[in-house]
């Protein structure tokens, strides 16, 4: 096969598109191997999509509680996979 | 000249391709009646379809397979999926024309399409794929019912009893099964400590759906964890989404380096662009395990509760009050501290750093994507409001202490009745985001404002709230959006001619529209092998929402490396080179420009696309194009186009007119065999051309795609080129060719008298 039979490929993805979607009838649906090589072929390569498509979260928000001088509550959040909570008892007014 | 008539001009191999290309007509589904089919092992079926009427709302489609099976369904709506095995060459492509998937590792797939999604539920002809990745035959139940009803509050799931998985975050779940005796209270009617706790968590829940509406089911992960305290502070409650997705805009596996793996999830609304997985569940249709294959035990979000307050020492005597009104005395109110965390696992949550920690400074984006949150946020800047998403760190930075400088832009949410600001004049009435002067890690930004009248979503103790209050239209925005999607995306053709990344010069690209077809692209990659000398690659395909998707050929690649075997005949010998295995999907999508690629800090002039590409052992590299013509540069006579000899195929030509001001410019590439049949190509331009004067051929000595950019690529004449181009209409044209390749395997290429033939033009303007 050449670049330009490549292209010729291509060509028939149209003109088969273009067909299928002329005919509407009740039977039972046709199929076709989902890879050339078939069924084999296929569970050699199912489990790569079983891949979970998602990424850990980075953040990890804390709800945190402090009680000021005055004795009142005041609550707010951190971020403990940024930054230490320990850390933030420095932090100026104590209410992070 | 139609794709039809191209076909005739090509090999007798294509027929052969051509033969196993399937027509296959719809089996149509009756709504409410299962349809029941046999699918073989490894088998696929692109045949069924349902017809949605004007009125419908809702859009249910299950797809049940056998216990131990594992199925997938497909869904897009406008064309059927492709057919035909020849063209198909692996799953890749279905996934990649789907605009709605589930592909759980189990058989019990379900799809909702609504209104308010990416690809709206709308009248006409949704169409089905159904895969069958079992070992053994399917005996499948499809089942389509539709609704004139709007969605209603989503479902929530509190899982108290995953100890394996509060483990895995060093958490228990034995709190939530306490045995201790408690006294009602506030309506919670738990007798013990451990029951009104979950009494007290599912009211949080049950109050929070009074706010969302939604239709893919999420699950909570909650827990209990000895998170320490002193007696004046202490943590109350973490919460998290457990993972984070994106859309890539293409779709393969590296079964190498799973985690160069690129993905596309077609159905967020924004590309390149995080989500957590709970707001992107909504815009899937479907739960988190089903969109992004994942196992359908795993958690949306992840919330943890500190045992230590309902102990001595954290907060001293204070404990939580599990009541479902407003705590009386010093206690705290877990109903809407559990409301609070939940928000957060929602999605109302920036993945910007907002810590000047050293390995993620203040402004840094989370592995160089923006978030779906931060990408509604724009920063005060002189009283104009802009784009975050477009600023760098360190304006970014900036605009997270800037006070008020930090506001929601959406603008359903600015017009909501639970915007108090909603009155102001604008940017005035945007509602503001918690950007202290001294920032604040894990409250900058991922807040709203204390500045603003109380609401649940406010960074410090909101009181004994019941109602996501101004954060509910806010979140419309992370992918809980409940208003009807009247923008349906439908993206241009693209201009074809070369296009190229200016962080990358000397490197290009070809790309031309096949003649007479309506999205059939043609590419051909020029660029430079690790030794800097020039060589090629092609790939062709349809565009389909955007994006170009070229079919895989019979060795699984998309992107090809040809060899010729034989250049003495006429036509040339040739073969694919599967020594160079290669993919290519690029995005001309408006979503292209926010890729990390696109913001390198290189100027580039005009629309932008994104490459990925992988040949060989460089994987997943992502070029940002820009047109090398833009519109405004093109000459009134613009030979732009690509070009074969007729009876001789196996080299190529491909030439781009630009204006100049000698008159109308052109730039040549050929492309011709070396003496050892590598893919060459060399350059030739003249600023103003003329029919039938010979031109110089330069070959250009380059450099690797992964090296760094020279400050210039040398050229060297290695011949001349002589173009007959008179009548670009009817495509009919000329050359004479005589090069000697400038390498190692040297070789010279010469053509005299060749009639040359359009391929692919440049379609239609941009």
């Amino acid at each position: 096969m050449t670049r330009w039979s490549t292209i010729a490929s291509a060509a028939l993805v149209l003109a088969s598109a273009s067909a299928m979607a002329t005919e509407i009838r009740h039977i039972q649906p046709r199929s076709q191997p989902l890879i050339q090589g078939g069924p084999a072929e296929v569970a050699k390569r199912a489990p790569e999509k079983r891949g979970n498509r998602a990424t850990p979260s980075p953040v990890l928000i804390d709800h945190v509680a402090t009680i000021t001088a005055d004795g009142s509550l005041e609550t707010g959040c951190d971020n403990r996979a940024l930054r230490d909570f320990r850390n933030l008892k420095a932090d100026a007014g104590g209410t992070q | 000249m139609t794709a039809r008539s191209l076909l005739r001009l090509c090999a007798g191999s294509l027929l052969l391709a051509g033969s196993s290309a399937g027509l296959s007509a719809q089996t149509l589904l009756a709504p409410d009646t299962t349809h029941r089919f046999t699918l073989p092992s490894g088998h696929v079926t692109n045949e069924l379809a349902v017809d949605v009427p004007a009125n419908a709302r809702q859009l249910h489609i299950t797809a049940e397979g056998p216990e131990n099976g594992d199925i997938d369904l497909l869904l897009r709506y406008g064309g059927a999926f492709p057919d035909g095995t020849a063209n198909l060459g692996g799953p890749e492509w279905l996934y990649e024309h789907a605009h709605y998937v589930s592909m759980s590792p189990g058989s019990s797939e379900r799809l909702t399409v609504t209104r308010s999604q990416k690809q709206p539920l709308r009248a006409g002809r949704w169409y089905l794929s159904v895969i069958n990745y079992s070992g053994g035959a399917a005996q499948i139940d499809v089942r389509a019912s539709l609704s004139t009803q709007e969605p209603g509050p989503v479902n929530i799931e509190a899982v108290f009893d995953d100890e394996e998985g509060c483990a895995d975050r060093g958490a228990t779940t034995t709190p939530w099964f306490d045995s201790t005796s408690a006294t009602p209270i506030q309506g919670n009617n738990g007798t013990t400590l451990g029951a009104q706790r979950r009494n007290a968590f599912l009211h949080a829940v049950s109050k929070l759906r009074e706010d969302l509406t939604g239709v893919a089911d999420l699950r909570i992960r909650a827990c209990w964890a000895n998170l320490g305290g002193e007696s004046n502070r202490a943590t109350l409650a973490s919460a998290s989404p457990t993972y984070v997705v994106r859309d890539d805009g293409a779709w393969w596996y590296d079964n190498n380096a799973p985690t160069n793996t690129v993905w596309s999830m077609p159905f967020l609304d924004s590309r390149y662009s995080w989500y957590t997985v709970a707001g992107a569940a909504q815009r899937a249709g479907t739960e988190f395990c089903r969109y992004a294959s994942n196992h359908c035990g795993e958690a949306d979000i992840f919330i943890q509760f500190n045992t230590d307050i309902d102990g001595a020492t954290a907060l001293g005597n204070r404990r939580f009050h599990y009541g479902f009104n407003a705590p009386e005395g010093n206690n705290l109110d877990f109903v809407s501290t559990a409301m609070h965390e939940i928000g957060h696992g929602l999605g109302f949550v920036s993945l910007y750093s907002n810590s000047d920690d050293n390995e993620t400074p203040a402004g840094t984006r989370f592995r160089g994507y923006d978030d779906v949150f931060s990408d509604s946020v724009v920063a005060m800047r002189d009283n104009v409001p802009v784009p975050i998403n477009t600023l760098g760190p360190a304006e970014i930075r900036e605009a997270l202490t800037s006070n008020l400088g930090l506001r929601w832009a959406d603008a359903a949410a600015a017009a909501s009745p639970l915007n108090p600001w909603r009155d102001r004049a604008f940017p005035a009435n945007l509602p503001a985001l918690y950007a202290p002067p001294e920032m604040s890690a894990g409250s900058t930004m991922s807040h709203i404002s204390d500045l603003m009248p109380q609401s649940l979503m406010q960074p410090f103790n909101t009181g004994a709230l019941r109602t996501l209050g101004l954060a509910a239209p806010m979140l419309s925005a992370v992918g809980w959006r409940t208003q009807a999607n009247t923008d349906i995306p439908a993206v241009p053709l693209p201009y074809g001619g070369q296009w190229f990344d200016p962080a990358r010069s000397g490197h290009g690209l070809d790309l031309h529209r096949l003649a007479g077809s309506e999205d059939i692209y043609v590419m051909v990659l020029y660029t430079f092998d690790a030794q800097g000398q020039p060589e090629w690659y092609t790939a062709s395909g349809r565009i389909i929402d955007g994006i170009f998707l070229p079919g895989n050929a019979v060795n699984g690649h998309s992107l090809q490396r040809v060899r010729y075997t034989n250049i003495d005949t006429i036509p040339m010998e040739r073969a694919l080179d599967d020594s160079v295995p290669g993919q290519v999907r690029i995005d001309f999508g408006a979503d292209a420009a926010k890729a990390a690629a696109c913001r390198d800090g290189t100027s580039r002039n005009g629309p932008v696309a994104l490459m990925t590409f992988s040949l060989g052992e460089e994987r997943n590299m992502k070029w940002c194009l820009s047109q090398i013509t833009p519109r405004g540069n093109r000459p009134a006579t613009d030979f732009t186009g690509h070009r074969y000899g007729e009876g001789d195929v196996g080299w190529g030509l491909t030439t781009m007119g630009f204006n100049t001001a000698q008159g109308d410019g052109l730039f040549s590439i050929l492309y011709f065999p070396d003496g050892a049949g590598n893919p060459r190509w060399a350059a030739a331009q003249v600023d103003d051309f003329e029919t039938g004067v010979p031109q110089p051929v330069y070959q250009i000595q380059g450099y690797c795609r992964t090296c760094p950019k020279p400050d210039s690529n040398p050229a060297t004449q290695i011949g001349t080129i002589t173009l007959d181009l008179a009548d670009p209409a009817s495509a009919n044209g000329g050359a004479d060719i005589d090069v000697q390749f400038n390498g190692g395997a040297g070789g010279r290429f010469t053509r005299s008298g060749s009639v040359l033939r359009l391929l692919a033009d440049a379609g239609d303007d941009d």
